[in-house]
């Protein structure tokens, strides 16, 4: 077991190294560059080609790129990702500030998404083709289709004004800092209700058929009607048998799942004015901002790399049929 | 958010749930599948600024017929069309004496004319009324199914074989090969796809190459995977090693034996990937990066419309309504095809 | 100096402020009140909320470019020049005792107030100045803004701690607006720079723009990134004390969402797309929260043609008007910009060139742009209907199309590019478009590898910055993307800078206007107004022409009535109608 899990954890090295090697090489050789990414002004303060030089130079943007990737390199071992070149502020903060309430609403969504998705899958399996499984499927079809922006603008129109029951820019209120715990809580929780429900919505519908047809599967295996066969409760074969091997297949696709919700979404983070990580991505790479584009992708790429180790150690664990080779 | 995952059982109801129900809802997504291919293959004879058959100066054109034939893939390069129709400054409409014999298409506009005034309701000249430039949106909606069934086609194609190739090598050679591909798949998989995007769009400039080579380019390491892992297994069954004992080259094996089980799956991860597809390429348009302003779009005329959403809501409707029902299509087939092409799903298994 | 430009431009500027206050005071009587004396009236805890369209560079005035930036200049900064409402050169009689230029022109002395204080309470000095200077003309600070015209001055020095005599390289007419660079702390920065001279790479700068020791009545109290940065009053403010305690900046991207945030008192101000204001706001929902206001502003949209490029096509100016004439203004006018825009006359205002009448030959003619390129050897091939060159060497044809720059995201210049490739079409011209995002967008325009460009320019306060666009020098290190070399342009530039007589100043400019507009190295298409909404309780707007933030006292006069009253009150609480202060 431990010679698989070390063997597991090296292979992620060259991969890593990879993507880092390749996510640089083309940022720097894209067309663009951070002296003319930044936003222009009025008149007479648009780039000029001499202030253009002189960004160029500060931005350290004439050296070879391989010089540029060593001095990044050595930074970088030493868990510094430099500085924005927007703000000049530390990458390590601005990705920071971003990352918090994008993880959090991620696990949030997760969690939520399971309370769901398995009593609304558990009970569609268990009554296969009536009225209620229907109108379930179909309304998965239905949700899992629309794009998540006209989710986000529907939701906006009616949720945030017409009920105004939340509110729907930003991710706190202005009195936030005055706020009790419990307040600062329900701030949040109510700033990220509508953008959740953007994410949580298509995550559903696209788990609810998934689970269903799992535990469909499960509940004609042999051992189920074995156990069923031995006199035990209903309960007890749902909760014991059946549930815990339609969970399993579950594990794969939360490898996917997990980079995609907290990759966030440029589209509706912009709708809804919310500091998330996909806002950052695309106004670093609108600014060229290279050590924050750099910085997210490193720590994108640990982030999959890492899910992705943590599911197949579990799957190895919980899957007597996987061998530690 | 799209997950890209070529086993999206979104559809996979029981096998205990009737066939029939399920053999009607496939047909009417094939059904609207083929109808939207053909709207597309011919969209210049339901929607067009000019004839598709007229008489002009005592002589019979066919305008419309040959420009459905000069956007033919491969073959398109051969028809030009005749010459006064062929000038850019030629207008049938007003060239044409109005008596003579003329026959347009249903919808007698081009997608990117500025026929009316902008925001018409839907009328008898205009079905669907018109956007904020005055063009006609059913003829915006018909030419933008061209981009969409390109897009979804063509990309779904470059990433199959890209797919297939990178995938089959890892799995069919091993060793260090595989290896190699599959920590290629890794990085592509962890890549910022969106930042390709941008550089890509730059490079080729806009339009729907650049689409198709982004999203084929981004989209192929699930197919990848899939591949692979029908090669691994594939390697090891008694067929396969009858067949080299027999003396078979590794080529014949692959291609022969190996190639024909992978396509199954990837097929159906192709079909769910055209959705996603058509999904990535309206995103790309909301956020101005997708096939520019020369050619109409679904994910462009989405993006008009959310700037006047309050005052023109139902300007919405037509672009949501077409995205939604061809990615509902995608599902659906894609959901059919699995289970008509997975042997261990039977296709009439019976009730248990 | 050029007191007779000055009378001119007030003359006109009067009746630009008079147009707007009309369009404005039809709908609000009391947006426009400023702050009244008797300050029992003025809800002085009151939190003023504004929308931001992105987050701001950086709060040190000398590093600030971008418009978002300068909407923080004049609440944190307080400087002796400022540009008032009208756009005119103004002496901030709040900071400065006495500003005199010597008779030469060529030396000016600034005695600033003894009472001038930093937000931490040193006092503010000549050395501060003289500071700032040698920090704006530090080779290694990058003040795209703050930079312009500061290398005339030769010698900036302290004489006494309150006095600062400027020597300049030569008696112009734009010196007094070199001397109008920001002022730094020096006690701040001068330990920070021996490090990092950039003012912009050490952490200990990047702290100190962040949170910067201010001179203005506000100081940083909160930048939550992504979200909102919250302004607080600083109550030691020395000049007159503004209205609102706090000032809320509301990060918003998205137009649609900030919109629907001022409906419901989220924001208390947006500036609105011409759709939003044409169409969006004419709902009740709207009119019970504020109140949308027109006025004119200074900038153009332009089409940019690459006059030296590869694109044989453009390089002619006789096409270049062919073209011109083709883009049908009154069409793109009215369906794009829902005709709240003019067509544009010219690129400088009327009011500071004096400019007459909009020429006639600007008119959408396609038959005139047919002949026009008929004659230049551009004609129809019989072919495929499409324009070629026969001239050359006779060899080669060459089709005259060109691709159009257009900058990813923007609502209107796929608009405008609709129009014009459709007109352009029925004249045998092929334009097609590229949409790029920012960064490529201006690189493509640095190195002039484009054949043409949308995009749009606001006119300063003086002439002479047109200078940057239209200079041949500038083709290699201004803004001259388009390559236009025209000596008798660049030489008239020279003698307006160096006339003093405003009348005289005015013509140059006005032949300049002229010439340019003949060669059309840009093609202007039209002049954008000022679109804003304001929440109902806002008073002491003032509308510039570069909107109501950039100019002074800007957001610094503005305050709302203590208590919550309906909007039309100001009659009957007896406060001031008048717009002009």
């Amino acid at each position: 077991m431990w010679h698989y899990i070390l063997k597991r954890i090296l292979l992620t090295i060259p991969t890593f190294v990879g993507i880092v090697l390749l996510t640089f090489l083309l940022i720097h050789q894209a067309p663009g560059s951070p002296a003319t990414g930044s936003a222009g002004g009025f008149g007479e303060s648009g780039v000029s080609a001499a202030d253009h030089a002189r960004l160029r130079a500060q931005f350290e943007l004439d050296a070879p790129i391989i010089v540029r990737f060593g001095h990044w390199m050595k930074r970088v071992v030493c868990f510094d990702f430099g500085q924005s070149f927007a703000d000049g502020r530390p990458v390590s903060q601005r990705i920071a500030e971003r990352l918090v309430p994008t993880l959090t609403l991620t696990f949030a969504i997760i969690a939520i998404a399971f309370a769901i998705v398995i009593p609304v899958a558990t009970y569609a399996a268990t009554h296969p083709g009536q009225l209620v499984d229907k109108i379930i499927l179909a309304a998965c079809v239905g949700f899992y289709a629309i794009p998540p922006y006209i989710l986000g603008m529907i939701l906006i129109l009616l949720v945030g004004v017409a009920l105004n029951w939340f509110p729907f820019a930003g991710l706190t209120s202005d009195d936030f800092a005055t706020l009790s715990t419990w307040q600062k809580f329900k701030d949040v929780i109510s700033h990220s209700a509508l953008i959740g429900s953007c994410f949580l919505i298509p995550l559903v519908a696209y788990l609810v058929p998934f689970v269903r047809a799992t535990m469909l599967s499960v509940l004609k295996e042999d051992f189920v009607r074995a156990a069923h066969a031995r006199g035990l409760s209903h309960r007890r074969v749902m909760l014991c048998h059946v549930l815990p091997n339609t969970l399993r297949p579950l594990l794969t696709v939360m490898g996917l799942i997990v980079p995609a919700v907290l990759g966030g979404s440029v589209v509706l983070e912009v709708m809804f004015s919310w500091p998330g990580m996909g806002r950052l991505l695309f106004e670093s790479i609108h600014d060229r901002d290279y050590p924050v584009i750099m910085g997210m992708t490193v720590l994108t790429a640990m982030i999959v790399l890492g899910v992705t180790l943590v599911v197949d150690l579990l799957y190895a664990w919980a899957d007597p049929r996987v061998r530690y080779v | 958010m799209t997950i890209a995952n070529p086993t999206n059982p979104i559809l996979w109801t029981d096998r205990a749930s009737a066939s029939k129900r399920r053999n009607w809802l496939t047909r009417s997504a094939a059904a609207i599948a083929i109808t939207f291919i053909l709207v597309a293959l011919l969209a210049p004879l339901l929607a067009w600024h000019q004839p598709i058959v007229c008489k002009y100066q005592g002589k019979y054109y066919f305008p419309a017929i040959s420009d459905t034939a000069s956007r033919l893939p491969l073959v398109g390069s051969w028809f030009q069309k005749a010459k006064p129709f062929r000038f850019p400054s030629f207008d049938a409409r007003t060239e044409l004496e109005p008596n003579a014999f003329a026959l347009w298409p249903p919808v007698p506009y081009g997608p990117m004319e500025m026929v009316a005034d902008a925001n018409c309701a839907a009328s008898r000249a205009h079905w669907l009324g018109t956007d904020d430039r005055g063009r006609d949106v059913l003829a915006r909606l018909i030419h933008g199914a061209c981009v969409s069934v390109r897009v979804g086609v063509y990309s779904m194609l470059l990433a199959g074989i890209v797919g297939i190739v990178i995938g089959g090598a890892a799995g069919f050679c091993g060793g260090a090969i595989d290896w190699m591909c599959s920590r290629l798949i890794e990085i592509m998989m962890c890549f910022p796809a969106f930042f390709l995007i941008l550089v890509v769009m730059v490079w080729i400039g806009n339009g729907v190459t650049g689409i198709i080579l982004v999203i084929g380019l981004t989209q192929w390491t699930s197919i990848a995977r899939l591949v692979r892992a029908e090669f691994l297994s594939g390697r090891e069954l008694d067929f396969v090693d009858a067949a080299r004992s027999y003396g078979a080259s590794g080529w014949y094996i692959a291609l022969r034996h190996l190639l024909p089980a992978a396509l199954a799956p990837t097929l159906v991860a192709l079909t769910f990937g055209v959705a996603d597809a058509i999904l990535l390429e309206a995103g790309l348009s909301w956020l101005g990066l997708g096939v520019g302003a020369d050619v109409a779009t679904w994910g462009g005329m989405l993006r008009d419309a959310y700037d006047q959403i309050r005052t023109h809501p139902g300007l919405m409707t037509a672009p949501c309504a077409a995205i939604f029902i061809s990615v509902l299509c995608c599902h659906i087939l894609g959901e059919q095809l699995r289970r008509s092409l997975d042997p261990r799903i039977g296709f009439g298994e019976s009730r248990s | 100096m050029n007191s007779k430009l000055h009378h001119l431009q007030i003359a006109c500027l009067g009746l630009i402020a008079g147009i707007s206050a009309t369009v404005a005071r039809a709908d609000s009587p009391s947006l426009f009140a400023p702050i009244p004396s008797d300050r029992s009236v003025v809800d002085e805890d009151a939190t003023l909320k504004c929308r931001l369209r992105s987050e701001p560079s950086s709060f040190n005035p000398i590093l600030m470019f971008t418009a978002i930036d300068a909407q923080f200049e004049y609440l944190l900064w307080d400087r002796p020049f400022v540009l008032d409402k009208d756009l005119q050169w103004s002496i901030n009689p709040d900071v400065v005792e006495s500003f005199a230029f010597a008779d030469d022109h060529l030396h000016a002395s600034l005695k600033l107030k003894s009472s001038l204080r930093w937000q931490d309470g040193t006092p503010m000095t000549a050395a501060d100045l003289v500071f700032s200077w040698q920090r704006i003309l530090d080779d290694h600070v990058i003040a795209r803004k703050a930079g312009h015209g500061t290398e005339q001055i030769t010698q900036c020095e302290a004489i006494d701690p309150q006095t600062v005599r400027f020597t300049f390289k030569e008696a112009l007419a734009t010196n007094k607006w070199s001397v109008d660079f920001p002022i730094i702390p020096k006690h701040v920065y001068e330990p920070l720079t021996r490090d990092d001279p950039t003012m912009q790479q050490s952490d200990a700068c990047v702290q100190a723009n962040r949170n910067p020791i201010g001179s203005g009545p506000y100081q940083i109290s909160e930048w939550i990134s992504g979200e909102r940065i919250v302004l607080s009053r600083w109550e030691g403010y020395p000049g007159p004390k503004p209205a609102f305690a706090r000032i809320i900046f509301r990060v918003m991207p998205d137009n649609n969402a900030a919109l629907l945030a001022f409906e419901t008192g989220e924001i208390d101000e947006m500036s609105l797309a011409p759709q939003q204001f044409a169409a969006d706001t004419d709902n009740q929902r709207f009119k019970d929260r504020g109140v949308k206001i027109r006025g004119e502003q200074w900038t153009n949209y332009y089409i940019g043609w690459n006059t030296c490029g590869p694109n044989a096509f453009l390089t002619e100016p006789v096409v270049r008007n062919a073209i011109g004439l083709a883009i049908n203004r009154p069409l793109i006018s009215q369906r794009v910009f829902f005709g709240l825009f003019k067509e544009s006359a010219g690129f400088y205002p009327a009011s500071l060139t004096g400019r007459d009448a909009p020429r006639a030959s600007n008119q959408f003619n396609l038959t005139q742009a047919a002949k026009l390129l008929d004659d230049a050897g551009w004609r129809v091939s019989d072919d495929d209907g499409w324009r070629y060159s026969q001239s050359a060497n006779g060899v080669e044809k060459v089709r005259a199309g060109f691709v159009l720059n257009l900058v990813a995201g923007s609502q209107t210049s796929p608009r405008v590019a609709d129009i014009m490739r459709s007109d352009l079409r029925k004249i045998g011209v092929d334009m097609t478009t590229q949409t790029l995002d920012w960064s490529v967008f201006n690189e493509r325009n640095l190195n002039h590898q484009f054949d043409a460009f949308l995009s749009a320019w606001t006119c300063g306060p003086d002439p002479d910055e047109a200078r940057n666009l239209f200079h041949s020098d500038a083709a290699q290190s201004g803004r001259n993307y388009v390559g236009y070399q025209n000596p008798k342009v660049d030489a008239l530039f020279e003698r307006g800078v160096h006339e003093t007589d405003a009348a005289e100043r005015a013509r140059i400019y006005r032949t300049i206007e002229q010439t340019i507009l003949s060669d059309e190295p840009y093609t202007f298409l039209v002049e954008a107004p000022t679109l804003w909404a304001f929440n109902h309780r806002l008073r002491g707007v003032s509308l510039s022409p570069r909107g109501p933030l950039h100019s002074y006292p800007g957001v610094r006069g503005w305050w709302t009535p203590k208590s919550p009253q309906p909007t039309d009150d100001g009659l009957r609480t007896g406060l001031p109608q008048s717009d002009a202060p």
